[in-house]
């Protein structure tokens, strides 16, 4: 697992600092919102819809067991070789042993977040073996070796001169800061890749489950190259992207693009079912499923957070957060970000003490919730994350003893009384024009950034008796 | 090992001795939807405009001879040889054959990616998206769709299905590895949002119905 997640301040600060980070992150989630709009209005009854998939997403975690061995036994029988694999390393052995086998240089990917939750392109990196990602974005972040700052658009932190002086760096060639010449050499740089590449690796939106199926959502067209190309296809898939048949992911595929990028469908939908079949001449030779627990069973066995299973990872839920809007992906710490990353990075990683904090990265004002097209109740795990991590003692000993004493002050009429009037006459030497600024910690942390509103002369219990309420 | 330990903390978590192998399917109807209603006439036209709205281009022609005759125009105004074309080697494309015996219709994949337009048949062409629904097959090539950089797909009024759904119904059961829906051309808002067009598969995807087959 990586490493802990203490200096989250110092990720928020960075965000903060980053000349372009919040602008750009402002502008694509702006955008990403209003498309998501406009498509679910033009559907028209998306409440239903969304009441549809957390149906169909609820049923599947019922039945998990049942719909992943009906998956594996069809992929088996269509050819394909199931892989399980309880913990990361688990994965990441039986991927190796794949790479292996093939005696494989160059592996070329599209995008999974699965891979980068296992850190697939570091495991391969120390061992020699060179992991392309195909996906533009993920390209992009690679070149810069950084992690997706959005789960859908992955580099939205970058500028195109930034990404031109990276693509520069790649060829030791001039290039065009104008996004058709960078992406035309992506595509050049890249096409050579797909063909010489003995592996492909891609993720998995959905899993059929019958007849088993593989299913991915892709706009770029790396996800049909990946897939069919490289004479070895493997893909990463969570324990939990199950869909019992062809019906259900017809839902599901009224749903992902709507809600990922605003559009009606994504541009490919690849539904594969093993490998080339009998006298077909392109397609992978060798198609590989590795499903991946990693925590999932966990999070199942725990009824109050089993819900966050429903995720589809569209990344809706980051384009309406107005903490992500502000601080973007980076911050979260890991690989996933915005709501579903605060409330599935404690998860898991299955540490509240080193990654509970990205549970303050909220408002709690539920905006997450209403967005999800799964309906999980996102700012609630968030409420119950942060109960859990303060109930194990993961707060500071400050922090408890300043709670307890408010708890105990306003619990009580009169202390609470006494309270008001000395705060009253206790801030007069930090007033200032009608608000409080500066003062002693924890005070200053807040009047630092903004205004603090002063505690009144009147309180509303005096006006109250008055009766001038 | 790690197949039973899975099933098994599956089972566990979900309050079950041992791992369940049967269920029973989860009942439901779909929302009504704009395309329910739409008769074959009505169902093309949403076809078109969905298919235009998505940087499409559409033409429709009255039978095969008009179709090759549109597919001469396309060479000539993309510039392209029929050597420099890959199709697959399907009996609806047969026509083809007749009039353009030069084009390429095996399926090596470095062949293929050299072709600078792929020729293939709609398996099902859905009215509510604008999508090419294609079943790859020993004669129905995968790279064809998306290698060259222009794709020219033909299908016929049997083909045409308002949802996905009406597709998969209809294709989902057939005897296949890969079935590729493709909406139009290959593209990416990765750079700054900014909308660009032809990434790695094609930047042109070109459609003709042909009304009558003969």
């Amino acid at each position: 697992m990586a490493a802990g997640n203490r200096d989250l301040q110092g990720r928020i600060q960075s965000a903060f600092r980053h000349p372009f980070l919040r602008k750009a992150v402002k502008s694509a989630t702006n955008t990403l919102r209003d498309r998501k709009n406009v498509v679910t209005h033009d559907l028209g009854h998306w409440e239903d819809w969304r009441n549809l998939g957390m149906q169909i997403r609820n049923h599947v975690i019922e039945n998990l067991d049942t719909y992943l061995q009906q998956f594996a036994k069809n992929m088996l029988q269509q050819g394909a070789q199931v892989h399980w694999a309880v913990t990361a390393e688990d994965a990441l052995r039986i991927f190796q042993g794949i790479v292996d086998k093939h005696k494989a240089k160059l592996v070329l990917k599209s995008k999974s977040m699965v891979s980068e939750e296992l850190h697939v392109n570091h495991v391969l990196e120390d061992r020699g073996i060179h992991a392309v990602e195909s996906d533009l974005g993920e390209y992009i972040i690679q070149l810069a070796g950084e992690t997706p700052s959005h789960i859908i658009v992955p580099a939205i932190h970058k500028t195109r001169q930034e990404v031109a002086d990276l693509f520069e760096k790649d060829s030791g060639q001039k290039q065009q800061p104008d996004t058709a010449s960078l992406t035309r050499y992506a595509r050049q740089k890249l096409r050579q890749m797909f063909l010489d590449a003995p592996i492909g690796v891609s993720g998995c939106n959905f899993a059929v489950a019958d007849p088993g199926a593989v299913a991915l959502f892709t706009n770029e067209g790396n996800g049909r190259l990946v897939t069919s190309v490289p004479p070895v296809h493997v893909v990463f898939m969570g324990l939990e992207r199950i869909v019992p048949t062809f019906r259900e992911l017809d839902v599901m595929a009224k749903l992902l693009p709507r809600s990922a990028t605003g559009q009606k469908i994504t541009s490919y939908m690849s539904v594969i079912r093993g490998p080339k079949g009998p006298g077909e001449q392109d397609g992978a030779q060798e198609m590989h499923i590795i499903i991946v627990d990693n925590g999932r069973t966990r999070i199942l066995a725990n009824p109050k957070y089993q819900e966050v299973l429903r995720c589809i990872r569209c990344g809706s839920c980051l384009n309406v957060c107005p903490v992500y809007r502000q601080v973007g992906g980076h911050t979260y710490g890991w690989v996933y970000s915005g709501p579903i990353g605060a409330v599935l990075t404690p998860l898991l990683q299955n540490d509240l003490i080193n990654w509970g904090e990205t549970a303050y990265l909220t408002t709690l004002c539920g905006a997450c919730t209403e967005a999800c097209p799964t309906k999980i109740p996102l700012h609630e795990m968030l409420i119950q994350l942060r109960l859990e991590r303060t109930v194990s003692g993961a707060t500071s000993s400050l922090e408890r003893t300043a709670f307890r004493l408010w708890s105990e002050t306003w619990g009580n009429p009169t202390l609470y009384k006494l309270s008001m009037k000395g705060g009253y006459i206790g801030q007069k030497p930090f007033m200032k024009e009608g608000h409080l600024e500066g003062g002693p910690t924890p005070l200053s942390a807040w009047t630092n950034s903004r205004y603090f509103p002063p505690i009144a002369k009147e309180t509303f219990r005096d006006r109250w008796r008055k009766g001038e309420i | 090992m790690s197949q039973q330990q899975i099933l098994g903390s599956i089972a566990k978590a979900l309050g079950r001795p041992t791992p369940s192998t049967v269920t029973e399917s989860l009942k439901y109807t779909l929302p009504p939807r704009a395309i329910d209603h739409l008769d074959e006439a009505g169902t093309l036209e949403a076809f078109r405009q969905a298919f235009v709205g998505i940087n499409g281009r559409f033409f429709r022609v009255e039978n095969w001879n008009e179709a090759v005759e549109q597919i001469r125009k396309i060479f000539m105004e993309l510039n392209i040889r029929p050597e420099e074309a890959a199709a697959w080697d399907v009996p609806e494309l047969a026509p083809l054959w007749e009039t353009f015996p030069e084009i390429y219709r095996g399926g090596d994949i470095g062949i293929t990616a050299g072709k600078k337009i792929g020729i293939t048949w709609t398996h099902g062409a859905i009215a509510e998206t604008g999508t090419l629904a294609l079943l790859a097959g020993p004669q129905s090539h995968r790279g064809t769709s998306v290698l060259p950089p222009v794709h020219l797909s033909l299908f016929s009024r049997r083909e045409l299905v308002k949802s996905l759904g009406e597709a998969f119904d209809r294709l989902g059961s057939k005897d296949f590895r890969a079935l590729n829906f493709i909406t139009g051309p290959s593209r990416t808002s990765d750079i700054e949002m900014d909308l660009t067009i032809g990434v790695h598969g094609p930047a042109v995807v070109l459609v003709i119905y042909v009304e009558n087959l003969g």
